[in-house]
């Protein structure tokens, strides 16, 4: 009923708003700001029972509330390729998870803030550990002993054609489960994603440009090659899930699990126009961890922070050894885990239809092939035409399609030789070109 | 010649009168002499004669002169002389103007030769002069008397007692009289005639008869007594007379006599903290739509106050909005407002008043922590139908008095309907087209007077509200109820009165989109009360009340129904929930000396949860959750689950250092078995109340009160300060991010901690005159602190933090001025500190994503609050013959335009976090309201 109950609440908020004449202004953020906040630490960390280099994530909050600049252009990276934002992560710690059966793992950090065990080790159930953080200028902290609840098997992941709650038309992933040891009742599902990218502008050719001097006087100078391509137009993504996905055994404690929905992905999202793959891995959480999950979840969609829901700061499980009060956000917990991966194609439940637009604009165009030597001095008219060939292939921001032929781009003011695609419709820019090891063509 | 003059029309206006005592020189002229007969005239021929020969002008009304006997003959007789003989034994004096050559002919009155000393100083309009005279040896200073402004609501004529005689004014004059039942003729014995503004009060003897001594001039006196309607009577004294007064019978209320003298209860009463406001005083305070709302002019008093504009719930004395027992004739009314809280949902013209109690209330009300709100209906008039309505910009309202019986029973039928949807439809906004918005409330009082000694009434009350914005949910609420009150005289000393209610409070969603998840819900709470109460008077010092009350509540906390072959929303249906709740109450009204009054009650509440239900056990000093759920314990139906309840006190002391200065202090201590679950911030129609139970605990509130009251100038002013502390237990709040609707362990994100509120109230009122009003001013803080044994059931760290509604400097004035009888200006002030809110104070990384972090709970505030509201009120012309007196007023609401801020959130937009400020009234909002009354 949770999502009932913040349905009701943003309608009667909409009405409170906007019904009775209400305005809304936008403040300045800058007059909220507040003195003598400071950055909190951020521990994140999801140990698991399975035997693999385990991690832990320290970074610092950020006291700016305006995004902009830590959003990334481009919504198909995920928020997660650590080194590409701004997030501030906290080096030079020293992290150790310890047993209450006197079993201690050491990590080192990798990445800047990422820690990583030193051996691989899985976390075994009946017994309580504790993340143990020392940072860099010498502040320890602990978390509250967490315990593996119990583990449930993946039984069975499958999609199917449906229609979400918004109408919508798509492919949902469902899966179902079984207890296997231990408590499990609550549930947190996470996933990775991998799709195939086959730009639709893609041509067997490509320019090759050396040579190029666009200052060169009187014109410029440059070697732009029309050559077979190299490698393949075809390229794998693989984006790791950002949302909260959460569930429970409505029979109460280990009961089974049956067709509880992890994802839904609307027919017009071009990740599933060709083969499309999802790794589920189901966590079996505590019901601290639970609500802890389910919280956070509730303050971030814009419709809860809209209707007035009490909203309230939410600390991590984890203390200074001192035992003095800092608040530190993040969570850290034990689960039980259990993978299934699952591979589909368009086709299977949308044969014969349209495939998904593609996201980005994918305008032919015919550009003049040079353009004025950058460095002449003289009287020079407007110029009507796009940019060069040579320029646009020197920035990378352009692909070969075709050679020009008479009404192919009829929107051409400056017709050139050849046709051209903007790059990320004609290469491979939004994923790897290997083809990654679990990958099954089918 | 003959000038046919209103008497007032001298006296109007301070320019001319003033004209008339520069021109005056004080000496009776005796050169001319004039003969002439008075045999066989009448007395308009003997005047018109006396005009013409003695070249002077007369001014007068022939009324006076009707019947005067003019039978003397006068030769060589100066005007003087004639005029003294003629007029002496009259109530008319004479006033020459000898170089004007004019005589003025006076009723009753004298013209003075002299301003009195206070003139001057007198701003205020001319009937509610008053002067306090140095010593009795001086003669009192004329009576201004503008008939305009001074008539009463009876619209009886003044009453001029006796002749001025120049030559022995006094400053007090002598009244006596007889009074007499218009109905039977026999004396009224025991009727209290008070003089207001003054602490002069006659009471009738067995043959009803009275004597008052009266200052000079106006004075308007009030009668009261039981089982007599009381009446009011403007009186003008011009020296000693008397005064025969016929009054009506009235259908009082045996149990309580209303004493007329309210101004004095101020000061007299050992209750603090009870305010009383009257419909008919809040018709002219500026509002919302001009919509008139009882409970909104609360809000103006001290003490009381809101988390905001278009938040229902009104907070007492920082206790929570759940904590306050709102009834409508003994019934209570879960929810008294319509539209979020924006209009009450009474109708303005049944209502009479509402009795607010913010301290100790009577021993016969518990239940509710913080404050008793007594809402009262009228009784019908019992003699013929009469009716009240308007017509504003939102609702119309109608009510209707029948008598049924002459002088026995009446009925009065209210009703009120919304027409609010063009508000919604004049918003240029597309999703709000296929919104509606409309609300009505009806109510029926029948009231029966069986005897002397015994009455009945029952009232019947239904409201109801719908809304919806987007097309596909529905969203209703409705409250019912009905009472049935029997009050008796047992003997000579006692009274009883038995009162049986119940009430009912619903709300429902009703939902239909074009998925497959269409539902509807529903939730009821009811609850049923008998209650018999008795009062004996055992001596002069005193009257006990006593009795006992049981209360049976059933809540069906939610259904949800699929809707439609195509949903697939599971059924859920969560167990109804049963309760009694009883008390027996005492209290003694101790008059311990003239100076010191006791008020001490004790009252034994007494609460049982009931089966049949399934309530789960925790382990001990873990977080309540499904994973610490120890035991599942089934109970039968009718099976006790749990019992709570103790003691109650309710004592208040007072003590008179002077007739019109006391001080005062109380304690009282409360329980609350049943609360809301919310977790918005401010209420909604649809938070559902749950019952203690198991694992919920009661609330418990302990008040203790200590104030200084004083009256000024003859109780035109009242004075208080009266500060309080209050600490309240086991109240409710959330864990965050609770989810309570329809959950089956609401235990489980429920909290329970302490609360404390302290504050200092000051309250300026003037009571009367053609400017009145109050300013009111609180200081208060209230803060709460739940500190449980793990992180989750911590708020702030364990520590107190500030509630929702801490505000703590807040405002306002209220004030009217009369200009004339027809126009009126009303004015509304607020000012208070901006509530406390959690914002958002940065962003962390976490799951691959971006979140917001909150600071600690209500860190921060909204910026300051503060509106200004103004009306104009225009009263219909009074003529006699007009089928309806009607009245129209025009008020803007939030003049000057104040943005003022309802909350603040953060929305994530293109990856930006923003800051939005909403509010509910922006702009001036303008309204015509017409009212007719017949």
């Amino acid at each position: 009923m949770n999502r009932k109950g913040g349905l009701y609440r943003i309608i009667l908020a909409i009405m409170l708003l906007t019904l009775l004449g209400a305005c809304l202004d936008e403040l300045e953020i800058e007059t909220l700001n507040q003195d003598g906040q400071s950055a909190a630490l951020v521990v994140e960390a999801v140990l698991t029972d399975e035997m693999i280099t385990q991690k832990v994530y320290l970074s610092r909050s950020s006291l700016r509330l305006d995004l902009e600049t830590d959003t990334v252009y481009n919504p198909f990276i995920p928020l997660g390729s650590r080194p590409l934002d701004s997030v501030d992560m906290e080096g030079g710690a020293t992290v150790r998870v310890l047993g209450d059966n006197g079993a201690e793992y050491q990590f080192t950090e990798g990445d800047e803030g990422v820690y990583l065990s030193n051996q691989p080790f899985a976390l075994e159930m009946g017994v309580g550990y504790t993340l143990d953080i020392t940072t860099r200028n010498g502040v320890e902290y602990i978390s509250d002993p967490l315990t593996v609840q119990g583990n449930s098997q993946l039984t069975n992941i499958y999609a199917e054609r449906a229609v979400n709650d918004n109408g919508e038309e798509g492919v949902a992933i469902y899966v179902d489960s079984q207890p296997m040891e231990g408590e499990s009742q609550f549930f947190k599902y996470v996933y990775e994603e991998t799709y195939k990218i086959i730009p639709p502008f893609t041509s067997e050719f490509e320019f090759v440009l050396t040579d190029y001097d666009p200052c060169a006087l009187p014109e410029p100078t440059y070697n732009l090659e029309v050559v077979e391509k190299t490698g393949e137009s075809v390229c794998f993504n693989t984006v790791a899930s950002d949302q909260i996905v959460q569930g429970s055994a409505l029979g109460g404690a280990n009961s089974d699990v049956t067709r509880q929905m992890v994802r839904f992905i609307g027919k017009d999202n071009f990740i599933i126009s060709h083969r499309y793959s999802i790794l589920v891995q189901q966590q079996v959480q505590s019901a601290d961890a639970y609500s802890f999950y389910e919280t956070l979840n509730s303050f971030s969609q814009s419709g809860d922070i809209f209707s007035q829901i009490q909203p309230g700061a939410l600390y991590a499980n984890v203390q200074r050894k001192d035992g003095s009060t800092e608040n530190i956000l993040g969570y850290v917990e034990a689960v039980g885990v259990s993978d299934q991966r699952l591979f589909f194609n368009y086709e299977d439940f949308f044969p014969d239809e349209e495939l998904p637009p593609f996201p980005f604009n994918c305008n032919l165009s015919s550009p003049p092939e040079s353009h004025i030597s950058y460095c002449f001095s003289g009287p020079t008219g407007p110029n009507p035409c796009p940019l060069s060939i040579i320029e646009s292939v020197d920035q990378g921001v352009i692909s070969f399609y075709a050679y020009y032929s008479e009404g192919a781009v009829p929107t051409a003011t400056c017709p050139g030789p050849y046709i051209v695609v903007p790059r990320i419709c004609g290469d491979c820019l939004l994923g790897q070109k290997e083809t990654p090891e679990f990958w099954i063509e089918g | 010649m003959t000038l046919f003059l209103r008497p007032h029309s001298f006296f109007l206006k301070k320019g001319s009168l003033l004209t008339i005592f520069l021109m005056v020189q004080f000496t009776f002229s005796q050169n001319t002499s004039i003969t002439i007969t008075g045999d066989s005239k009448t007395s308009s021929e003997f005047f018109a004669e006396l005009e013409d020969k003695s070249n002077y002008t007369f001014f007068y009304l022939d009324d006076w002169i009707e019947g005067l006997e003019v039978k003397e003959n006068f030769v060589d007789a100066s005007i003087s002389e004639i005029l003294d003989a003629n007029l002496s034994g009259t109530t008319l004096n004479f006033y020459l103007l000898e170089e004007e050559k004019r005589v003025f002919l006076l009723q009753n009155t004298v013209v003075y030769d002299e301003l009195p000393p206070s003139f001057y100083q007198q701003n205020d309009s001319m009937a509610s002069v008053r002067f306090a005279l140095e010593s009795r040896g001086n003669p009192p200073p004329p009576t201004f008397y503008n008939d305009e402004v001074s008539q009463t609501a009876q619209k009886l004529p003044v009453v001029r007692i006796g002749r001025a005689d120049e030559q022995n004014l006094k400053s007090t004059y002598q009244l006596s009289g007889r009074v007499i039942n218009a109905q039977t003729g026999t004396p009224i014995p025991d009727l209290a005639i008070r003089v207001r503004g003054s602490a002069r009060v006659a009471v009738t003897n067995e043959q009803g008869e009275y004597e008052l001594v009266l200052p000079a001039g106006y004075n308007l006196i009030s009668t009261s007594a039981m089982g007599i309607r009381d009446s009011e009577r403007e009186i003008i004294m011009y020296n000693d007379g008397t005064l025969d007064l016929q009054l009506q019978e009235s259908l009082e209320q045996l149990e309580e006599v209303v004493v007329e003298a309210d101004a004095v209860s101020n000061v007299e009463d050992a209750v603090s903290g009870s305010e009383e406001i009257s419909s008919e005083e809040s018709k002219d305070i500026p509002l919302v739509l001009g919509e008139r709302n009882i409970l909104e002019v609360a809000k103006a008093l001290p003490g009381i106050s809101s988390a905001g504009e278009g938040a229902t719930g009104l907070n007492v004395r920082g206790g929570k909005t759940d904590q306050n027992l709102v009834l409508l004739d003994d019934a209570v009314i879960y929810n008294p407002t319509h539209f979020f809280g924006i209009f009450q949902a009474l109708n303005p013209f049944t209502t009479e008043k509402v009795n607010i109690y913010k301290g100790a209330p009577p021993v016969e009300f518990g239940g509710r922590l913080s404050s008793v709100l007594d809402i009262e209906t009228k009784n019908g008039d019992t003699e013929k139908i009469s009716g009240e309505g308007s017509i504003g910009p939102v609702t119309g309202n109608l009510a209707l008095e029948f008598p049924i019986k002459k002088d026995t029973s009446s009925l009065v039928v209210g009703a009120r309907g919304a027409y609010a949807d063009w508000i919604l439809k004049a918003l240029d906004e597309e999703s709000l087209n296929n919104s509606e918005a409309s609300f009505f409330d009806g109510i029926i009082k029948y009231h029966h007077k069986f005897s002397e000694n015994s009455e009945i009434r029952g009232t019947a009350y239904y409201s109801k509200d719908n809304f919806s914005i987007t097309s596909d949910s529905l969203y209703n609420y409705s409250n019912r109820l009905g009472s049935v009150r029997w009050a008796h005289k047992l003997s000579e000393k006692s009274t009883g009165v038995l009162t049986a209610s119940n009430s009912n409070y619903n709300f429902g969603i009703d939902y239909e989109g074009e998925g497959n998840s269409n539902f509807e819900l529903d939730y009821t709470i009811n609850e049923s009360e008998l209650r018999y109460k008795l009062n004996t008077r055992f001596n002069e010092a005193h009257t006990l009340d006593y009795g006992l009350s049981a209360k049976y509540y059933g809540v069906e906390p939610g259904n949800v129904e699929p809707k439609g072959p195509n949903s697939n929303v599971e059924r859920i249906s969560i167990d109804k929930e049963q309760a009694l709740e009883g008390a027996l109450f005492i209290g003694d009204e101790f008059k311990v000396s003239e100076k010191l009054l006791l008020n001490v009650g004790a009252r034994y509440a007494f609460y049982a949860a009931m089966g049949e239900a399934t309530q789960n056990t925790y382990q001990e000093g873990a977080p309540r959750s499904e994973s610490t759920v120890q035991d599942t314990i089934s109970y039968d139906s009718g099976e006790f689950i749990k019992t709570y309840g103790g003691p109650e006190a309710r004592v208040a002391a007072r003590y008179l250092f002077t007739p019109d200065f006391s001080v005062k202090a109380s304690f009282n201590n409360s329980y609350q078995f049943i609360h809301t679950l919310s977790n918005n911030t401010t209420v909604s129609p649809i938070d559902t109340w749950k019952l203690s139970d198991l694992n919920i605990k009661p609330q418990k509130g302990y008040q203790a009160t200590f104030g200084f009251f004083k009256n000024l100038n003859d109780n035109m002013y009242e004075l208080s300060l009266e500060g309080y502390y209050k600490q309240m237990d086991d109240v409710l709040d959330f864990k965050t991010g609770a989810d309570l609707l329809l959950n089956e362990n609401v235990e489980t994100e429920v909290l329970q901690g302490e609360g404390k509120a302290y504050g200092v109230e000051f309250l300026l009122k003037k009571n009367r005159g053609d400017f009145n009003g109050w300013l009111s001013y609180t200081y208060s803080r209230s803060k709460y602190r739940f500190d449980g044994d793990t992180s989750e059931e911590r708020i702030n760290n364990g520590e107190f933090f500030p509630s929702n509604f801490d505000k703590p400097h807040d405002l306002s004035v209220i004030a009217n001025y009369k200009f004339t009888r027809r126009y009126s200006v009303s004015m509304n002030f607020v000012y208070q500190t901006g509530r406390p809110i959690t914002y958002p104070v940065g962003t962390f990384r976490f799951n691959n994503a971006d979140y917001v972090t909150f600071s600690d709970r209500n860190k921060f505030r909204i910026p300051d609050y503060y509106r200004l509201d103004l009306g104009i009120n225009i009263e219909g012309n009074h003529k006699k013959n007009k089928l309806a007196h009607s009245f129209i007023t025009i008020q803007v609401y939030n003049v000057l335009g104040r943005n003022n801020p309802y909350s603040v959130f953060f929305v994530t937009e293109d990856g930006e976090v923003k800051a939005l400020q909403s509010s509910i009234f922006g702009v001036p909002i303008p309204s015509i309201t017409y009212n007719f009354k017949f």
